[in-house]
Order: structure tokens, then C-alpha cells, then sequence
């Protein structure tokens, strides 16, 4: 017997580079300048005219192309990583995959690091239409700060991904769970006006997912906040974070139990 | 108005290219050629049959031939209308079936399914109902015609291909290879079924992997490779074609060039080839019967210990890869 | 034989059927298209919140177009890449039906699922925020309506053809979705985009037909400036522009799919 398992290492770096390249087009020009440049640029001017028309109020045009900016990242954390199992679903490969003995953390794991980089870039190019195109004023020395909201914001909401993705072993698919929480942000983050607006019970799920703490930690380090106003909201983006991982391997471990004894990893 | 000729499909000199890119940002095109100068006829009421490896390009002509996909040169006419200027006219008078899973909408029933294509083939309002049962009856799936199809096996799926090819009652019938992935049961039956639709007068053309199913069922049969017809005759036909109705196998350790040098020039031995067997050699001898001596074919032969020889008539199999092989070598 | 009549309503009417039955066999899948312009809608009307009835039109009939523009676009590229992957559209091409009229059904479907965007905004106002929806005239608003669905079909039916057209049909989609949204001013007047987008606005039927369901829902509205008669010709001229537009692209585009043998890629 030659076989044995694959190191951690190695199923890690084969999974991050080998998934999205089968499941999601990464490689392909037109999805990445879709995802990363004009998603986030055309969502924003959208909610920017909206808050024109609006005509002031908490949802000013800068309060609102912030938060579109951040809230972009939804689509290459949430919604890409959701689409991976349901595309290796639709490939036939799901079974295959499973039935080799890699581990299942790098396996996972893996699939999160392309959208983690694709994460970055979105966010970033977002903030720089906000601040290109909408003169959104950047405090002085905020640059650092800003980088490190932006990495705990895409760490943290490919791990929310990561989560739904799990559920998709089990059910039919997780595109539509994915479609429901890509817009979610956009009425519990605080994107376009301030959580206090909404319903206390819709004020907890805003508590519950990422973004909300992505979105108020940039806004913060944007306006040059002080650290000490700042750490809390980094403290709950790793929580929040942290906690969505933890919960997706353990999904993963779950709702692949489940699919074996329903023989649901077939079924899309 | 079906064309008073008596070919349903001539084809001269078709040729088709494909061109693909490769590479990320700076690609390049890359040009095969899948059909290279094919030229063919089918008989009104023939069985034909199409043989070849795989990408010897036979769905690409069958593609053309059913108006899927335009040929690069040459000319092909189905019922006497040319596929490249008369695709609408020639559509209403053919049957397409693909073989495989794909091609069904699986979300809905097998009745669903034939309902809606006997709407896109413009059968009459009144008579729809009635020849969905009848081609459900033909096929053998009436019971499970109200069934989504995604819960259908792979046979009945088939099946439900076959049902919808005959809907509108084509006088001529393309079959992609209708009975791959099918168990010997469902493929026997949908074979009967092919037969019964051929004793009808319905012209079919076949493509298949299977020599006994092309020896079983065609009339003529055609070897694509490689993009070029290699042969097309009568089962019967094709054997003589490459040497004789009879195969000699003489199987040893060893042979040496001297002995196969005096196997080929025996009288009666048309082609010598030979091929390796694990730890053994193959010599496999197509023989005209009645014109070779199993005596002087002893004789050419040194003492061989391990020798065995067997007997038997050329098979269709055999000659098919005899011209598939010529066709390599060439 | 070859040119038997009716095969465009015969067409049209079993498509609708399967796109009806494929809907009801696993309806969760007009979800991913409804949440957007539904989400979309919900956050506008939030902003809006405090600025007027006015707004609150703007806000139902901004989602409603939006809604029904979102399941046009996806629905149908949906529906043509199902077609790719099921392996239904080299049958489909076949039969003697032109595809145009398979399509055609298909988007006419698509619309009337989008609507299901509209009427949940329009109970979330209703119901949830208590704010009612100012209406002077149901009827004509109603007839304009239905003009609106119809301009959206025949955007369409050109998008279809693009999507039958290419694999990169997930791009045209998220190009396609949001441009609309702003371009169309389904929730807020053209007239506060740049200038240089008032050709690609304008050259949308859309446009117009939103318009003129503001001309009819708010009192004093002043619109594009051509009125109530501008508006309709505008949406009657530009959507038999994008009709006639799409036949001619389709018989192209079928044409690339036989002279480039596509049709079975995925």
C-alpha cells in the first residue's frame, strides 16, 4: 500500500487554488473584473442616488458609499464560497472529493483563501471609488487601521460563507440561503442607515453577522476614531469571525453525516 | 412533400473544422478538423449504421446531418434539402435522438416532456394527446409516464429520448448512440424497437460503439476515422473487405520475422497482424475459406511447445479494427 | 409541411407551460431572483423613510420594476444555461420552432414571477409601515403597468439572446442587473444621473414606462418633459426597437450556434 493521507499542508494549498479555478471561473478575467470592480461600483451608485433623493438624514451620500463599499464583499465571501459546493454538486465531483481521505479542514479550509484575497481586493476597490469618485474625506493616519478592518472584514465574512456553505451538502443547494444573506447587510449592517432605525429583534441579527462589524469598524477608522473606540469593534469582527468558523467545521462535520445517511450529495 | 429520390442522405466531400483557444490572456487558436472530405449515401428505408473510435467524428456528422451544426465545405442534402440553406424545411421531417442522461428537462414528467416537444414540432392541437400514448405505449413507459424524469433510470430515460424522436412520425431518424450505459435487457429492447421502426419503412441512421448491434441491425454500415469514411458496405461486406471470412489466431512465446514472413506468403492468408499478449504473442491470420491449408500453415511454422491455434470466423469487431488500424497506419 | 402556421403561439404557449411547471416542481428557486430588488427596495424605502408619500411610490414601483427586470435577466439566463446543461437546447434548436419563440414565453414568465417582488414591497409598505400608496388613477396606472411589463420583455428578449450567445452569461447578468437599476431611474428621476447617461437611459423602454406610471402616481410630477404622450410613444417606440432588435440578433445568434457547434457547451 503506497496511498496514505495527504498532509494538511498540501490538501490546504491544493484545495485554494484548484476549487475556485473548477467551481467558480476565478481564473477568468470577466468574473474577477465583474466581482471586483463593477458589482461593487454600480451597487453603490445606486444607493447614492437613492440617498440623493433621499435628501439627507443619517443616510448621507458618504454615510452610504462607505458602507456599499464594505458591504461589496458579500459577493466574493458569501456568496462565491457558498457556490463552490453546489457547483462541485453539479460537476459530480462532490462524491468523488469526499471519498478521498483528505482531511476535511485544509479541504475546506482551502476553499476560503482565493475569496479571502478576492474579499480584499473588492473592499478595497470599493473604498477607492468612495474616496475617488465621492471625495469621502480619510482621516489622517488612518491608512493602517483601515487596512486591518478591511482584512478582519474579509477574514471574518469568508468564514460566514464558509458556514453557509456547509448547508449545501445536505440541502438541495445554498445559492438561495447565499442570495439571501449577499443582501442581508444592506437592511441589518448598517450599510445604508443606522441599525438603531430597524426593529430591536432585526437589530440582533444585524449583531450576528460580520459585516455589521466590518462596516462600523471602517466607517470608524475612516473618521480617524480613537483606538480605544476602535478595538472593540476589531474585538468583535475576530468573535464573530472566529466563531464562524469554528461553527462551519462543525457544520461541514455535521450536514456531511447527514448527506451520507440521506444521500443528498447528489441531489441539487 | 418527401423528395421522390430514392437517397435520403447524400453527402460529398463534407468537411468541418472546429477552432478552440488555449491559454489565459495571450491565447492562441487551435484547429482540428473532425470530418476531412466525407462522402456518403443512405437509402430510403435503410438501416445505416456509422462505426469509428472515439473523435473519429461521428456526432459531428451526425450533428450536421440534423441541422445541429454547419458543415465547413462540401455539400450534404437530408430528404433533398440542403442542411447548410434548408435547416427549417428539413427540422419537421426528422427525428433526433442523443444518447445519454442529458437532453430531458428532468423537473418534469416524461409526459411533460413529450407535451412540450409535440408543441415546438407543431403536431395538431386535437392529436396530441393521443400520439403522446401511443409513442409512450411503443416506447414501454406508460406506467411511469407521469413520473418526474429526474426519478427515471438511465434506460427509461433513453427511452423517453427514443419517444420524443418518434412524435411526429419522421420518415427519417438520426440515433446517436441510443443504447449506451444501457443494461442488455433495456438495450435489447430498445433494439427490437429500432428493428420494428426500420420494417416500417422509417430510414434510420446509427451511430453506435457496439459491432454486434451494427452487425445485428444495418443494412450498411459505415467506418468513420480519423474524419475520413474508411469503408462503408454490408456487414458481410466489410469482412471481405479486409481479407476473408476466416480468422486463424496462433497464440506463442514467440515468433520469429522468418515465420511471419512464411505465414504471409502462404496461399489463402490475405493479412497477417500480430499483437502483444501479456507474456505471450498474437498472430492473428484473415483467411479466404477453401484457399488455405492448415497443414502448409503448420509447416511454416518451428516447433512451438506452447502453441495454440484457434479457428473462427472474421467478425465485423475484427474488421472494423483491421480498417480502423489501416487507417492509423496510413 | 416546413411552413406550418402557428408555430410561434404554439411556441410561446408550451414554453410558458414548462417554465409554469418547472416552477411549480421546485418554487424556491424565484427567491434568488426576487431578493435583491426586494432588499433593494426595503433599504430605499427605510432611507425614504419621513420624506412623504411620494417616496413610498417610488419605492413600491422602483421594487416592482426592479423585481421583475431581476427575474427577466436571471430567470432567463437561468433558463438558457439550464438548457446548456441539461442538454435540452440542441433538441429545443431541432425542432422546427425558431427558438425566439421558446424564449419568448420564457420572458414573458420571467416578468410575471417579478412581480411577486413588487407585491411583497407593496405589503411590507402596507401592512408593516402602515404608509398608504397615493393612486389617482388605478386603471390607467394599471394599463401602464402592463405597457412597463411589456417594455421589460422585450429588453428581455434581446439579454436572452446574448446569453444563448455566450457562456459568460453570469457577467452580463451582474453588468446587466444594477446598470438597470440605475440607468432606468426605477427608484429615483433620471434627471439627478450625469448627462452623458441620459442616451443609455433614454434608449431604455423602461425608462419611459416608469416615467409615466409617475406621471399618473404622483400629483404635479414633472418627468422627462415630453409628458404622459411622450412617455408612452417613448416606451412604445423604444421597446418595438428592442423587438425588432432581438429577432434580428437571434437569427444571428443562431446562426453562430450551428456555424460554431456551441450549442452543447457548458
Amino acid at each position: 500500500m503506497e496511498s496514505h493521507r495527504p498532509g494538511f499542508l498540501r490538501t490546504l494549498w491544493g484545495n485554494a487554488l484548484f476549487s475556485p479555478k473548477t467551481t467558480l471561473g476565478f481564473m477568468r478575467v470577466d468574473f474577477v473584473v465583474g466581482e471586483v470592480f463593477i458589482l461593487s461600483l454600480t451597487q453603490m451608485v445606486f444607493f447614492a442616488f437613492v440617498a440623493t433623493l433621499a435628501g439627507g438624514g443619517p443616510s448621507s451620500v458618504a454615510y452610504v458609499v462607505v458602507g456599499n463599499a464594505v458591504s461589496s464583499v458579500t459577493y466574493a465571501s458569501i456568496f462565491s464560497v457558498c457556490q463552490t459546493t453546489d457547483s462541485e454538486k453539479q460537476q459530480g465531483t462532490l462524491e468523488p472529493l469526499l471519498a478521498t481521505p483528505a482531511g476535511r479542514l485544509p479541504l475546506y479550509l482551502g476553499r476560503g483563501l482565493i475569496p479571502i484575497l478576492l474579499s480584499l481586493a473588492t473592499v478595497a476597490v470599493g473604498l477607492g471609488y468612495a474616496v475617488g469618485l465621492y471625495h469621502v474625506p480619510v482621516a489622517a493616519g488612518a491608512l493602517g487601521p483601515l487596512a486591518l478592518s478591511v482584512v478582519l472584514t474579509a477574514f471574518a465574512m469568508v468564514g460566514f460563507g464558509l458556514l453557509l456553505g456547509a448547508i449545501a451538502l445536505f440541502l438541495r443547494t445554498s445559492i438561495i440561503l447565499g442570495n439571501i444573506f449577499l443582501f442581508l447587510g444592506l437592511v441589518v449592517s448598517g450599510v445604508n442607515f443606522p441599525l438603531s432605525n430597524l426593529p430591536v429583534p432585526l437589530q440582533w441579527v444585524g449583531y450576528a453577522f460580520p459585516l455589521t462589524w466590518g462596516v462600523a469598524s471602517v466607517r470608524a477608522t475612516l473618521d480617524g476614531a480613537a483606538f480605544s473606540q476602535v478595538l472593540p469593534l476589531w474585538g468583535y469582527l475576530v468573535i464573530s469571525g472566529v466563531a464562524s468558523y469554528g461553527l462551519a467545521m462543525l457544520s461541514l462535520r455535521l450536514f456531511e453525516r447527514l448527506a451520507y445517511r440521506t444521500g443528498s450529495l447528489v441531489r441539487f | 412533400m418527401l423528395p421522390s429520390s430514392s437517397d435520403v442522405i447524400e453527402v460529398t466531400k463534407l468537411t468541418r473544422s472546429f477552432s478552440s483557444r488555449k491559454g489565459f490572456l495571450f491565447q492562441e487558436k487551435v484547429a482540428t478538423d473532425a470530418l476531412r472530405g466525407v462522402d456518403l449515401t443512405v437509402h430510403s428505408g435503410e438501416l445505416f449504421g456509422l462505426l469509428g473510435p472515439n473523435g473519429a467524428g461521428k456526432t459531428t456528422l451526425t450533428k450536421i446531418l440534423s441541422t445541429l451544426l454547419l458543415p465547413t465545405s462540401g455539400t450534404a442534402r437530408v430528404l433533398g434539402r440542403d442542411v447548410s440553406r434548408e435547416g427549417a424545411a428539413i427540422r419537421p421531417l426528422i427525428g433526433l435522438v442523443l444518447g445519454g442522461e442529458r437532453g430531458l428537462y428532468n423537473r418534469v414528467s416524461g409526459r411533460e416532456n413529450l407535451r412540450y416537444f409535440a408543441d415546438l414540432y407543431g403536431l395538431p392541437s386535437g392529436s396530441v394527446t393521443s400520439r403522446i400514448r401511443e409513442v409512450l405505449d411503443l416506447v414501454g413507459l406508460t406506467e411511469a409516464a407521469d413520473r418526474r424524469v429526474e426519478e427515471y433510470s438511465r434506460g427509461m430515460k433513453q427511452k423517453l429520448h427514443l419517444a420524443r424522436g418518434l412524435l411526429h412520425r419522421p420518415p427519417l431518424l438520426f440515433l446517436d448512440e441510443p443504447t449506451i450505459g444501457l443494461d442488455p435487457r433495456s438495450a435489447r429492447e430498445l433494439r427490437k424497437l429500432v428493428r420494428t421502426l426500420s420494417s416500417e419503412g422509417v430510414s434510420i441512421f446509427l451511430t453506435t460503439h457496439y459491432m454486434f448491434e451494427a452487425e445485428e441491425l444495418c443494412h450498411r454500415i459505415g467506418i468513420l476515422a480519423h474524419g475520413q469514411m474508411v469503408a462503408c458496405d454490408t456487414p458481410s461486406g466489410l469482412q471481405r473487405l479486409v481479407g476473408g471470412e476466416g480468422t486463424v489466431e496462433l497464440e506463442s512465446r514467440e515468433f520469429d520475422d522468418v515465420e511471419l514472413s512464411r505465414l504471409r506468403s502462404l496461399p489463402g492468408v490475405s493479412r497477417v497482424l500480430q499483437e502483444p499478449l501479456g507474456t505471450h504473442l498474437r498472430v492473428t491470420l484473415r483467411v479466404r475459406p477453401g484457399q488455405w491449408d492448415p497443414d502448409a500453415l503448420r509447416g511454416a511454422l518451428d516447433p512451438h511447445p506452447d502453441l495454440f491455434v484457434r479457428e473462427r470466423r472474421t467478425t465485423l469487431e475484427d474488421a472494423y479494427l483491421d480498417l480502423v488500424e489501416q487507417e492509423v497506419a496510413a | 409541411m416546413s411552413k406550418r402556421p402557428g408555430y410561434g403561439l404554439r411556441g410561446i404557449e408550451a414554453s410558458l407551460r414548462l417554465s409554469l411547471l418547472s416552477f411549480v416542481a421546485d418554487p424556491q428557486w424565484l427567491i434568488p431572483s426576487s431578493i435583491a430588488p426586494v432588499i433593494f427596495a426595503l433599504a430605499s424605502f427605510e432611507m425614504f423613510r419621513g420624506s412623504g408619500p411620494t417616496l413610498v411610490l417610488y419605492a413600491v414601483l422602483g421594487a416592482s420594476t426592479m423585481s421583475m427586470w431581476g427575474q427577466t435577466l436571471y430567470g432567463s439566463g437561468w433558463a438558457t444555461g439550464q438548457d446548456r446543461f441539461l442538454g435540452t437546447l440542441e433538441p429545443t434548436l431541432v425542432a422546427p420552432t425558431p427558438y425566439i419563440y421558446v424564449v419568448a414565453g420564457r420572458v414573458i414568465w420571467n416578468v410575471l414571477t417579478g412581480l411577486v417582488g413588487g407585491v411583497l414591497v407593496l405589503g411590507v409598505v402596507l401592512w408593516a409601515y402602515g404608509q398608504p400608496l397615493p393612486l389617482s388613477n388605478g386603471l390607467l396606472f394599471l394599463g401602464l403597468f402592463v405597457a412597463l411589463m411589456g417594455s421589460l420583455a422585450a429588453v428581455g428578449l434581446l439579454f436572452t439572446a446574448l446569453f444563448v450567445y455566450t457562456r459568460f452569461s453570469g457577467f452580463i447578468q451582474n453588468v446587466g442587473e444594477f446598470s438597470f437599476y440605475i440607468i432606468s431611474g426605477a427608484m429615483f428621476p433620471v434627471i439627478l444621473l450625469p448627462f452623458w447617461v441620459s442616451p443609455f437611459s433614454l434608449a431604455f423602454p423602461a425608462t419611459w414606462a416608469v416615467d409615466a406610471l409617475r406621471y399618473v402616481g404622483i400629483p404635479g410630477y414633472q418627468g422627462l418633459s415630453w409628458g404622459l404622450t411622450g412617455d408612452l410613444l417613448g416606451t412604445l417606440g423604444t421597446s418595438l426597437a428592442y423587438l425588432a432588435l432581438a429577432l434580428g440578433v437571434f437569427r444571428w445568434v443562431e446562426h453562430h450556434l450551428l456555424e460554431a457547434g456551441t450549442a452543447s457547451d457548458y
